[in-house]
Protein backbone atom coordinates (compact mmCIF):
# COMPACT_ATOMS: atom_id res chain seq x y z
CA UNK A 1 0.00 0.00 0.00
CA UNK A 2 1.22 3.30 -0.69
CA UNK A 3 1.73 6.24 1.62
CA UNK A 4 -0.67 8.17 -0.64
CA UNK A 5 -3.64 5.42 0.02
CA UNK A 6 -2.44 4.99 3.24
CA UNK A 7 -3.45 9.16 4.12
CA UNK A 8 -6.84 8.36 1.96
CA UNK A 9 -8.03 5.54 4.09
CA UNK A 10 -6.84 7.42 7.34
CA UNK A 11 -8.83 10.53 6.33
CA UNK A 12 -11.62 8.40 5.63
CA UNK A 13 -11.48 6.73 9.33
CA UNK A 14 -9.77 8.76 11.47
CA UNK A 15 -13.34 10.70 11.97
CA UNK A 16 -15.33 8.24 12.61
CA UNK A 17 -13.15 6.34 15.16
CA UNK A 18 -12.84 9.62 16.96
CA UNK A 19 -17.00 10.02 17.20
CA UNK A 20 -16.61 6.22 18.56
CA UNK A 21 -13.85 7.11 21.01
CA UNK A 22 -16.46 9.97 21.99
CA UNK A 23 -19.31 7.58 22.41
CA UNK A 24 -17.36 5.28 24.79
CA UNK A 25 -16.20 8.82 26.43
CA UNK A 26 -19.81 9.79 27.18
CA UNK A 27 -21.30 6.37 28.76
CA UNK A 28 -20.45 6.80 31.91
CA UNK A 29 -21.70 3.66 33.44
CA UNK A 30 -18.77 1.85 31.02
CA UNK A 31 -21.30 -0.35 29.59
CA UNK A 32 -19.15 -1.73 26.99
CA UNK A 33 -15.62 -3.44 26.89
CA UNK A 34 -12.75 -2.64 24.65
CA UNK A 35 -13.59 -6.10 23.32
CA UNK A 36 -17.19 -5.65 22.65
CA UNK A 37 -16.17 -2.49 20.16
CA UNK A 38 -13.58 -4.58 18.80
CA UNK A 39 -16.38 -7.55 17.84
CA UNK A 40 -18.92 -5.33 16.63
CA UNK A 41 -16.65 -3.53 14.60
CA UNK A 42 -15.52 -7.15 12.80
CA UNK A 43 -18.93 -7.90 12.89
CA UNK A 44 -19.82 -4.57 10.60
CA UNK A 45 -16.35 -5.76 8.78
CA UNK A 46 -17.93 -9.28 7.55
CA UNK A 47 -21.00 -7.65 6.86
CA UNK A 48 -19.81 -4.94 4.26
CA UNK A 49 -17.69 -8.20 2.39
CA UNK A 50 -21.11 -10.03 2.32
CA UNK A 51 -22.32 -6.90 0.95
CA UNK A 52 -19.92 -6.05 -1.53
CA UNK A 53 -19.72 -9.55 -3.16
CA UNK A 54 -23.83 -9.47 -3.14
CA UNK A 55 -23.67 -5.48 -4.44
CA UNK A 56 -21.05 -6.70 -7.61
CA UNK A 57 -23.33 -9.83 -8.54
CA UNK A 58 -26.29 -6.89 -8.65
CA UNK A 59 -24.21 -4.76 -10.70
CA UNK A 60 -23.08 -6.76 -13.16
CA UNK A 61 -26.42 -8.25 -13.83
CA UNK A 62 -28.04 -4.89 -13.97
CA UNK A 63 -25.68 -2.85 -15.10
CA UNK A 64 -28.42 0.19 -16.09
CA UNK A 65 -29.69 0.43 -13.15
CA UNK A 66 -26.40 1.14 -10.91
CA UNK A 67 -27.94 4.44 -9.48
CA UNK A 68 -31.26 3.26 -8.70
CA UNK A 69 -29.88 0.30 -7.08
CA UNK A 70 -27.57 2.75 -4.66
CA UNK A 71 -30.30 5.25 -3.81
CA UNK A 72 -32.94 2.59 -2.98
CA UNK A 73 -31.47 -0.93 -3.36
CA UNK A 74 -27.85 -0.80 -1.73
CA UNK A 75 -29.04 0.44 1.56
CA UNK A 76 -31.73 -2.23 2.29
CA UNK A 77 -29.01 -4.69 1.89
CA UNK A 78 -26.39 -3.06 3.53
CA UNK A 79 -28.66 -2.36 6.62
CA UNK A 80 -29.64 -5.97 6.65
CA UNK A 81 -26.21 -6.80 6.95
CA UNK A 82 -25.56 -4.54 9.04
CA UNK A 83 -28.85 -5.25 11.32
CA UNK A 84 -27.55 -8.69 11.87
CA UNK A 85 -25.06 -7.29 14.20
CA UNK A 86 -26.87 -5.38 16.56
CA UNK A 87 -29.96 -7.48 16.52
CA UNK A 88 -27.79 -10.69 17.94
CA UNK A 89 -26.40 -7.98 20.75
CA UNK A 90 -30.03 -7.08 21.37
CA UNK A 91 -31.47 -10.81 21.52
CA UNK A 92 -27.96 -12.18 23.20
CA UNK A 93 -28.82 -9.36 26.17
CA UNK A 94 -24.90 -8.57 25.15
CA UNK A 95 -26.71 -4.87 25.45
CA UNK A 96 -29.34 -3.38 26.74
CA UNK A 97 -29.43 -0.27 27.36
CA UNK A 98 -29.96 2.88 24.59
CA UNK A 99 -26.75 4.20 25.19
CA UNK A 100 -24.88 0.64 24.85
CA UNK A 101 -26.77 -0.48 21.27
CA UNK A 102 -25.39 3.03 20.13
CA UNK A 103 -21.59 2.01 20.96
CA UNK A 104 -21.92 -1.16 19.89
CA UNK A 105 -24.19 0.45 16.48
CA UNK A 106 -22.03 3.05 15.12
CA UNK A 107 -18.78 0.68 15.72
CA UNK A 108 -20.47 -1.94 13.01
CA UNK A 109 -21.10 0.80 11.20
CA UNK A 110 -17.75 1.81 11.61
CA UNK A 111 -16.29 -1.69 10.64
CA UNK A 112 -18.53 -1.62 7.70
CA UNK A 113 -17.28 1.62 6.50
CA UNK A 114 -13.76 0.45 7.11
CA UNK A 115 -13.88 -2.42 4.86
CA UNK A 116 -15.92 -0.46 2.34
CA UNK A 117 -13.52 2.11 1.63
CA UNK A 118 -10.99 -0.04 1.22
CA UNK A 119 -12.53 -1.86 -1.86
CA UNK A 120 -12.90 2.00 -2.63
CA UNK A 121 -9.38 2.93 -2.70
CA UNK A 122 -9.05 0.33 -5.23
CA UNK A 123 -12.01 1.20 -7.18
CA UNK A 124 -11.45 5.06 -7.11
CA UNK A 125 -7.62 5.14 -7.50
CA UNK A 126 -5.96 8.38 -7.58
CA UNK A 127 -8.89 10.25 -6.16
CA UNK A 128 -7.86 13.71 -3.66
CA UNK A 129 -7.76 13.99 -0.23
CA UNK A 130 -11.44 16.23 -0.40
CA UNK A 131 -12.76 12.88 -1.50
CA UNK A 132 -11.87 10.76 1.11
CA UNK A 133 -12.33 13.78 3.96
CA UNK A 134 -16.41 13.58 2.40
CA UNK A 135 -16.08 10.14 2.91
CA UNK A 136 -15.02 10.17 6.11
CA UNK A 137 -16.79 12.72 7.58
CA UNK A 138 -19.75 11.61 5.24
CA UNK A 139 -20.13 8.35 4.35
CA UNK A 140 -18.47 6.53 7.23
CA UNK A 141 -19.88 8.63 9.45
CA UNK A 142 -23.43 7.99 8.03
CA UNK A 143 -22.84 4.24 8.15
CA UNK A 144 -21.77 4.11 11.64
CA UNK A 145 -24.84 6.63 12.97
CA UNK A 146 -27.66 4.91 11.31
CA UNK A 147 -26.71 1.64 12.42
CA UNK A 148 -26.50 3.15 15.94
CA UNK A 149 -29.95 4.97 15.68
CA UNK A 150 -31.61 1.35 14.27
CA UNK A 151 -30.05 -0.26 17.57
CA UNK A 152 -31.32 2.73 20.32
CA UNK A 153 -34.51 2.61 18.24
CA UNK A 154 -34.94 -1.20 19.35
CA UNK A 155 -33.11 -0.99 22.77
CA UNK A 156 -35.72 1.87 23.37
CA UNK A 157 -38.95 -0.32 22.09
CA UNK A 158 -37.35 -3.52 24.25
CA UNK A 159 -36.58 -1.27 27.22
CA UNK A 160 -40.86 -0.11 26.91
CA UNK A 161 -42.05 -3.78 26.57
CA UNK A 162 -44.70 -2.98 24.13
CA UNK A 163 -43.13 -4.31 21.45
CA UNK A 164 -42.31 -8.21 21.41
CA UNK A 165 -40.34 -10.89 18.56
CA UNK A 166 -39.27 -10.05 15.48
CA UNK A 167 -41.30 -6.39 14.62
CA UNK A 168 -39.27 -5.35 17.87
CA UNK A 169 -36.27 -4.79 15.14
CA UNK A 170 -38.76 -3.41 12.27
CA UNK A 171 -38.70 0.47 13.35
CA UNK A 172 -35.15 0.39 13.89
CA UNK A 173 -33.77 -1.32 11.02
CA UNK A 174 -36.64 0.66 8.57
CA UNK A 175 -35.21 4.14 10.06
CA UNK A 176 -31.88 3.31 9.41
CA UNK A 177 -33.13 1.81 5.59
CA UNK A 178 -34.89 5.26 5.11
CA UNK A 179 -31.83 7.49 6.72
CA UNK A 180 -29.59 5.63 4.40
CA UNK A 181 -31.47 6.26 0.81
CA UNK A 182 -31.97 9.40 2.10
CA UNK A 183 -28.42 10.09 2.06
CA UNK A 184 -27.59 8.47 -1.02
CA UNK A 185 -30.24 10.62 -2.79
CA UNK A 186 -28.36 13.83 -2.33
CA UNK A 187 -24.50 11.97 -3.46
CA UNK A 188 -24.47 14.77 -6.19
CA UNK A 189 -24.51 17.11 -3.41
CA UNK A 190 -22.28 15.44 -0.61
CA UNK A 191 -21.09 18.47 1.42
CA UNK A 192 -24.72 18.54 2.05
CA UNK A 193 -24.46 15.35 2.83
CA UNK A 194 -21.52 15.50 5.32
CA UNK A 195 -22.88 18.05 7.11
CA UNK A 196 -26.40 16.45 7.87
CA UNK A 197 -24.63 13.49 9.16
CA UNK A 198 -21.49 15.41 11.13
CA UNK A 199 -24.41 18.17 12.72
CA UNK A 200 -26.96 15.94 12.92
CA UNK A 201 -25.90 12.97 14.36
CA UNK A 202 -24.12 14.32 17.72
CA UNK A 203 -27.38 15.77 18.90
CA UNK A 204 -29.62 12.86 17.96
CA UNK A 205 -26.65 10.67 19.96
CA UNK A 206 -26.48 13.46 22.44
CA UNK A 207 -30.31 13.04 23.68
CA UNK A 208 -30.20 9.30 23.37
CA UNK A 209 -27.29 9.31 26.15
CA UNK A 210 -28.62 11.70 28.03
CA UNK A 211 -32.07 9.59 28.41
CA UNK A 212 -30.32 6.29 28.63
CA UNK A 213 -28.73 7.24 31.87
CA UNK A 214 -31.78 8.50 33.26
CA UNK A 215 -33.70 5.29 32.45
CA UNK A 216 -30.17 3.54 33.57
CA UNK A 217 -29.96 5.32 37.29
CA UNK A 218 -34.27 4.53 37.20
CA UNK A 219 -33.67 0.78 36.83
CA UNK A 220 -30.62 0.39 39.14
CA UNK A 221 -32.20 2.12 42.05
CA UNK A 222 -35.27 0.03 41.55
CA UNK A 223 -34.29 -3.24 40.80
CA UNK A 224 -31.66 -2.76 43.50
CA UNK A 225 -34.42 -1.97 46.27
CA UNK A 226 -36.26 -4.77 45.01
CA UNK A 227 -33.66 -7.72 45.04
CA UNK A 228 -32.76 -6.22 48.51
CA UNK A 229 -36.40 -6.74 49.73
CA UNK A 230 -36.48 -10.57 48.41
CA UNK A 231 -32.88 -11.07 49.90
CA UNK A 232 -34.35 -9.86 53.35
CA UNK A 233 -37.14 -11.91 52.68
CA UNK A 234 -35.07 -15.15 52.07
CA UNK A 235 -32.59 -14.60 54.96
CA UNK A 236 -36.11 -13.36 57.43
CA UNK A 237 -36.40 -15.39 60.49
CA UNK A 238 -40.18 -15.77 59.48
CA UNK A 239 -39.13 -16.69 55.93
CA UNK A 240 -42.14 -18.98 55.97
CA UNK A 241 -44.42 -16.15 56.32
CA UNK A 242 -42.81 -14.01 53.28
CA UNK A 243 -43.74 -14.32 49.89
CA UNK A 244 -41.17 -16.03 48.47
CA UNK A 245 -41.74 -18.64 51.19
CA UNK A 246 -45.02 -19.06 50.77
CA UNK A 247 -44.70 -19.90 47.03
CA UNK A 248 -41.98 -22.29 47.80
CA UNK A 249 -44.12 -23.82 50.51
CA UNK A 250 -46.55 -24.28 48.20
CA UNK A 251 -44.69 -26.19 45.64
CA UNK A 252 -44.47 -28.86 48.33
CA UNK A 253 -46.51 -31.70 46.47
CA UNK A 254 -44.68 -31.12 43.46
CA UNK A 255 -41.00 -31.48 44.19
CA UNK A 256 -39.15 -33.41 46.62
CA UNK A 257 -37.41 -31.15 50.12
CA UNK A 258 -33.81 -31.27 48.52
CA UNK A 259 -34.94 -29.81 45.25
CA UNK A 260 -37.00 -26.66 46.89
CA UNK A 261 -33.28 -26.09 49.01
CA UNK A 262 -32.07 -26.06 45.35
CA UNK A 263 -34.60 -23.65 44.37
CA UNK A 264 -33.98 -21.30 47.17
CA UNK A 265 -30.35 -21.13 46.63
CA UNK A 266 -30.66 -20.33 43.08
CA UNK A 267 -32.98 -17.56 44.19
CA UNK A 268 -30.23 -16.21 46.99
CA UNK A 269 -27.13 -17.25 44.34
CA UNK A 270 -28.69 -14.99 41.35
CA UNK A 271 -29.83 -11.94 43.42
CA UNK A 272 -26.72 -11.70 44.91
CA UNK A 273 -25.41 -11.77 41.46
CA UNK A 274 -27.25 -9.14 40.54
CA UNK A 275 -26.61 -6.82 43.16
CA UNK A 276 -23.26 -7.19 42.88
CA UNK A 277 -23.50 -6.53 39.26
CA UNK A 278 -25.42 -3.16 40.66
CA UNK A 279 -22.63 -2.55 43.16
CA UNK A 280 -20.23 -2.72 40.11
CA UNK A 281 -22.01 -0.27 37.93
CA UNK A 282 -22.98 2.07 41.25
CA UNK A 283 -18.99 2.37 41.22
CA UNK A 284 -18.59 2.78 37.93
CA UNK A 285 -20.89 5.69 38.11
CA UNK A 286 -18.76 7.36 40.67
CA UNK A 287 -15.64 6.85 38.45
CA UNK A 288 -14.70 3.93 40.95
CA UNK A 289 -12.28 1.07 39.10
CA UNK A 290 -13.53 -1.98 39.91
CA UNK A 291 -11.17 -5.09 40.68
CA UNK A 292 -11.85 -8.49 39.65
CA UNK A 293 -13.78 -10.42 42.07
CA UNK A 294 -11.95 -13.90 42.46
CA UNK A 295 -15.27 -15.35 44.32
CA UNK A 296 -17.42 -14.87 41.00
CA UNK A 297 -15.89 -18.22 39.25
CA UNK A 298 -17.37 -20.10 41.82
CA UNK A 299 -20.54 -18.53 42.08
CA UNK A 300 -21.11 -19.01 38.04
CA UNK A 301 -20.48 -23.07 38.92
CA UNK A 302 -22.84 -23.28 41.81
CA UNK A 303 -25.11 -21.69 39.44
CA UNK A 304 -24.59 -23.59 36.69
CA UNK A 305 -25.02 -26.78 39.18
CA UNK A 306 -27.71 -25.86 40.90
CA UNK A 307 -29.90 -24.77 37.46
CA UNK A 308 -28.70 -28.66 36.09
CA UNK A 309 -30.55 -30.28 39.68
CA UNK A 310 -33.35 -28.00 39.59
CA UNK A 311 -34.28 -29.00 35.78
CA UNK A 312 -36.14 -27.40 33.26
CA UNK A 313 -39.58 -27.87 35.17
CA UNK A 314 -38.05 -27.04 38.42
CA UNK A 315 -36.91 -23.65 36.67
CA UNK A 316 -40.32 -22.90 35.07
CA UNK A 317 -41.61 -23.42 38.80
CA UNK A 318 -39.99 -20.83 40.11
CA UNK A 319 -39.83 -17.98 37.40
CA UNK A 320 -41.98 -16.46 38.92
CA UNK A 321 -39.78 -15.68 41.64
CA UNK A 322 -37.26 -14.34 39.16
CA UNK A 323 -36.86 -11.80 36.93
CA UNK A 324 -35.82 -12.36 33.53
CA UNK A 325 -36.07 -9.33 31.94
CA UNK A 326 -33.04 -8.55 29.36
CA UNK A 327 -31.44 -6.19 31.90
CA UNK A 328 -31.28 -9.49 34.27
CA UNK A 329 -29.90 -11.32 31.62
CA UNK A 330 -27.29 -8.15 30.68
CA UNK A 331 -26.43 -7.85 33.88
CA UNK A 332 -25.41 -11.50 34.22
CA UNK A 333 -23.59 -11.78 30.91
CA UNK A 334 -21.44 -8.65 31.74
CA UNK A 335 -20.49 -10.30 35.41
CA UNK A 336 -19.95 -13.13 33.13
CA UNK A 337 -17.37 -11.41 30.60
CA UNK A 338 -14.96 -10.15 33.91
CA UNK A 339 -13.89 -13.84 34.14
CA UNK A 340 -13.57 -14.61 30.55
CA UNK B 1 -32.70 9.27 59.25
CA UNK B 2 -30.70 10.80 62.21
CA UNK B 3 -27.45 12.28 61.65
CA UNK B 4 -25.28 13.37 64.11
CA UNK B 5 -21.76 15.02 64.07
CA UNK B 6 -18.48 14.73 66.18
CA UNK B 7 -15.14 16.41 65.33
CA UNK B 8 -11.88 13.99 66.57
CA UNK B 9 -8.79 16.21 66.21
CA UNK B 10 -8.75 16.95 62.58
CA UNK B 11 -11.45 13.98 62.19
CA UNK B 12 -15.36 14.48 61.96
CA UNK B 13 -16.86 11.34 62.64
CA UNK B 14 -20.64 10.99 61.02
CA UNK B 15 -22.94 8.63 63.25
CA UNK B 16 -26.10 8.06 61.12
CA UNK B 17 -29.12 6.26 62.47
CA UNK B 18 -32.23 4.80 60.71
CA UNK B 19 -33.04 4.09 57.20
CA UNK B 20 -30.95 5.79 54.54
CA UNK B 21 -33.24 5.32 51.39
CA UNK B 22 -34.12 8.01 48.34
CA UNK B 23 -35.58 10.14 50.29
CA UNK B 24 -32.98 11.12 52.59
CA UNK B 25 -29.75 9.84 50.98
CA UNK B 26 -29.20 13.34 50.02
CA UNK B 27 -28.98 14.92 53.52
CA UNK B 28 -26.68 12.33 54.12
CA UNK B 29 -24.50 13.87 51.09
CA UNK B 30 -25.29 17.36 52.70
CA UNK B 31 -23.68 16.50 55.69
CA UNK B 32 -20.83 15.18 54.15
CA UNK B 33 -20.12 17.33 51.93
CA UNK B 34 -20.81 20.90 54.31
CA UNK B 35 -17.90 18.90 56.38
CA UNK B 36 -15.41 18.28 53.25
CA UNK B 37 -16.21 21.95 52.51
CA UNK B 38 -15.21 23.19 56.48
CA UNK B 39 -11.87 20.90 55.59
CA UNK B 40 -12.23 17.63 56.84
CA UNK B 41 -10.10 15.40 54.57
CA UNK B 42 -10.97 12.32 56.78
CA UNK B 43 -14.74 10.94 57.20
CA UNK B 44 -15.47 8.64 59.34
CA UNK B 45 -19.16 7.45 58.91
CA UNK B 46 -20.39 5.36 61.80
CA UNK B 47 -23.43 3.18 60.44
CA UNK B 48 -23.52 0.83 63.46
CA UNK B 49 -27.58 2.52 64.48
CA UNK B 50 -28.31 2.51 60.38
CA UNK B 51 -31.15 -0.33 59.73
CA UNK B 52 -31.21 0.09 56.12
CA UNK B 53 -29.65 1.08 53.52
CA UNK B 54 -30.81 1.59 49.72
CA UNK B 55 -29.65 1.48 46.56
CA UNK B 56 -29.83 5.31 46.58
CA UNK B 57 -28.17 5.46 50.06
CA UNK B 58 -24.88 3.28 48.33
CA UNK B 59 -24.94 5.40 45.79
CA UNK B 60 -24.49 8.35 47.94
CA UNK B 61 -21.39 6.97 49.97
CA UNK B 62 -19.92 6.42 46.73
CA UNK B 63 -20.34 10.01 45.93
CA UNK B 64 -18.99 10.98 49.16
CA UNK B 65 -15.76 8.87 48.73
CA UNK B 66 -15.22 10.07 45.55
CA UNK B 67 -15.19 13.32 46.14
CA UNK B 68 -12.93 13.16 49.23
CA UNK B 69 -10.63 11.08 47.47
CA UNK B 70 -10.10 13.79 44.58
CA UNK B 71 -9.32 16.10 47.20
CA UNK B 72 -6.96 13.26 48.51
CA UNK B 73 -9.08 12.59 51.67
CA UNK B 74 -10.30 9.34 52.87
CA UNK B 75 -13.73 8.06 53.62
CA UNK B 76 -13.93 5.53 56.21
CA UNK B 77 -17.15 3.25 57.53
CA UNK B 78 -17.56 1.96 60.89
CA UNK B 79 -19.59 -0.54 62.53
CA UNK B 80 -21.67 -2.46 59.48
CA UNK B 81 -24.12 -4.52 61.23
CA UNK B 82 -27.29 -7.16 60.28
CA UNK B 83 -28.98 -6.15 56.57
CA UNK B 84 -26.85 -2.99 56.07
CA UNK B 85 -24.01 -5.14 56.60
CA UNK B 86 -24.95 -7.93 54.27
CA UNK B 87 -26.05 -5.42 51.70
CA UNK B 88 -21.96 -4.18 51.62
CA UNK B 89 -20.68 -8.01 51.84
CA UNK B 90 -23.09 -9.06 48.53
CA UNK B 91 -22.48 -5.35 46.79
CA UNK B 92 -18.69 -6.13 47.01
CA UNK B 93 -18.40 -2.59 48.63
CA UNK B 94 -16.31 -3.71 51.67
CA UNK B 95 -13.63 -4.45 48.93
CA UNK B 96 -13.98 -0.26 48.38
CA UNK B 97 -14.68 0.48 52.35
CA UNK B 98 -12.92 -2.09 54.46
CA UNK B 99 -15.18 -2.04 57.16
CA UNK B 100 -14.15 -0.77 60.56
CA UNK B 101 -14.92 -2.95 63.83
CA UNK B 102 -15.05 0.60 66.02
CA UNK B 103 -15.32 4.28 65.85
CA UNK B 104 -12.01 4.54 67.56
CA UNK B 105 -10.06 1.55 65.55
CA UNK B 106 -11.44 4.04 62.17
CA UNK B 107 -10.12 7.25 64.18
CA UNK B 108 -6.94 6.05 65.48
CA UNK B 109 -5.75 4.66 61.84
CA UNK B 110 -3.72 6.95 59.92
Amino acid sequence: MHSGDVLRIALALVPVLLFLAALRALDSYKLVSSRMVLASLGAGALAAGACFAFNTVIFQRFPGSQDEYARFGAPVVEEFAKAIGWIFLITTARVAFMADSAICGFAIGAGFALVENITYLHLLPGTGPGTWILRGLGTAVMHGGVAALGATLSAYLLESRQWRGVRLFAPGLVAAIVLHSLFNQSLQFPIVSMVAAVVGLPLILGFVFYFSEQSLRRWLGGKMDRDLEILNMITSAHFQQTRVGAYLMSLQGAFPPELRGDMLSFLQLTIELSMRAKGNLLLREAGVEVALDPELESMFTELTYLKKSIGPTGMLAIRPLLSQTSRDLWEMNRLGQALR
Amino acid sequence: MNIERVQVGVKAVLHVAGRMNAENAAHFESECEACISEGFTTLIVDLGDLVYISSAGLRSVITVAKKLKDKGGVLRICRLTGMVHQVFEITKLTQVFPPYDSVESAVVEG
